[in-house]
């Protein structure tokens, strides 16, 4: 099953274009310049994490600034809220996010950093199959919403790591 | 499932799900558990500082089997 998924899944990721609408209420919009020109993506630093960046995009269902063309999860990840995915930098090393904001108080439930393990297995594996808010179907090329997913109570961070495993 | 993932990524000499360097002669020296928890942290202080509303929230790290191993380290460094 893993092998049919796992290419639909990282395609449709990279092309889902999709706007809809839901009642959420997302984080306070960070202030920062386009990044590359893409008004979607803007790359975060810290003062104190100079060998850090994190570059983030929103993603719909709702999102008060780039509404028109902020691009949704929902179609291929039923039950998607909105949220952010995007990359941490550390030099040449990328690590890749999903973030969802919660079903119920996004302003008010818990933040989860949710990591699987291995070392080697992907978070997406807890996204796509565990606690996220969407499963992948038995057909392998499609997914159902996941009533039971953690972002039902909590905002949930979804976080690839290590980028290489082979020396933990 | 995990041996699949593992297999798929030692073949094509690629990073952990979506995460990927850019290095091709980078053989893992750099990371580690260790190495990984000072990320974790440096992510969770860039997030906080782009979203401020979510400091308040309380925050949990959680995860499964080596998971286990990742998720204590990051609270260490704070």
């Amino acid at each position: 099953m893993i092998k049919i998924i796992w290419p639909a899944i990282v395609g449709t990721l990279a092309t889902c274009l999709t706007l809809s609408s839901a009642a959420q209420t997302p984080l306070t919009e960070p202030t920062f310049d386009g990044f590359g020109g893409n008004p979607n993506i803007r790359t975060l630093t810290h003062e104190s994490h100079p060998d850090h960046s994190l570059t983030i995009q929103a993603h719909g269902p709702k999102n008060p600034t780039i509404k028109s063309d902020a691009p949704s999860l929902s179609d291929i990840c039923p039950g998607a809220t909105s949220g952010y995915t995007g990359y941490l930098n550390h030099g040449d090393k990328h690590f890749y996010f999903a973030y969802f904001e919660s079903r119920s108080k996004p302003a008010e439930d818990p933040l989860v950093l949710w990591l699987n393990g291995g070392p080697g297995c992907s978070s997406m594996t807890g996204l796509f199959m565990e606690l996220g808010p969407c499963t992948v179907n038995e057909d392998g090329e499609s997914a159902r919403e996941n009533p039971n997913s953690w972002i039902s109570a909590a905002n949930v961070f979804f976080l690839d790591q290590p980028v290489r495993y082979s020396n933990v | 499932m995990c041996e699949y993932f593992v297999k798929i990524n030692l073949l094509k000499q690629i990073g952990v799900g979506f995460s990927y360097h850019t290095n091709r002669s980078f053989h893992g020296g750099e990371g580690g558990t260790f190495a990984a928890s000072e990320d974790i942290y440096a992510f969770m202080r860039l997030w906080y500082k782009a979203f401020p509303d979510s400091r308040s929230l309380p925050f949990s790290i959680a995860g499964e089997s080596y998971g286990g191993q990742l998720s204590p380290l990051p609270s260490s460094l704070s």
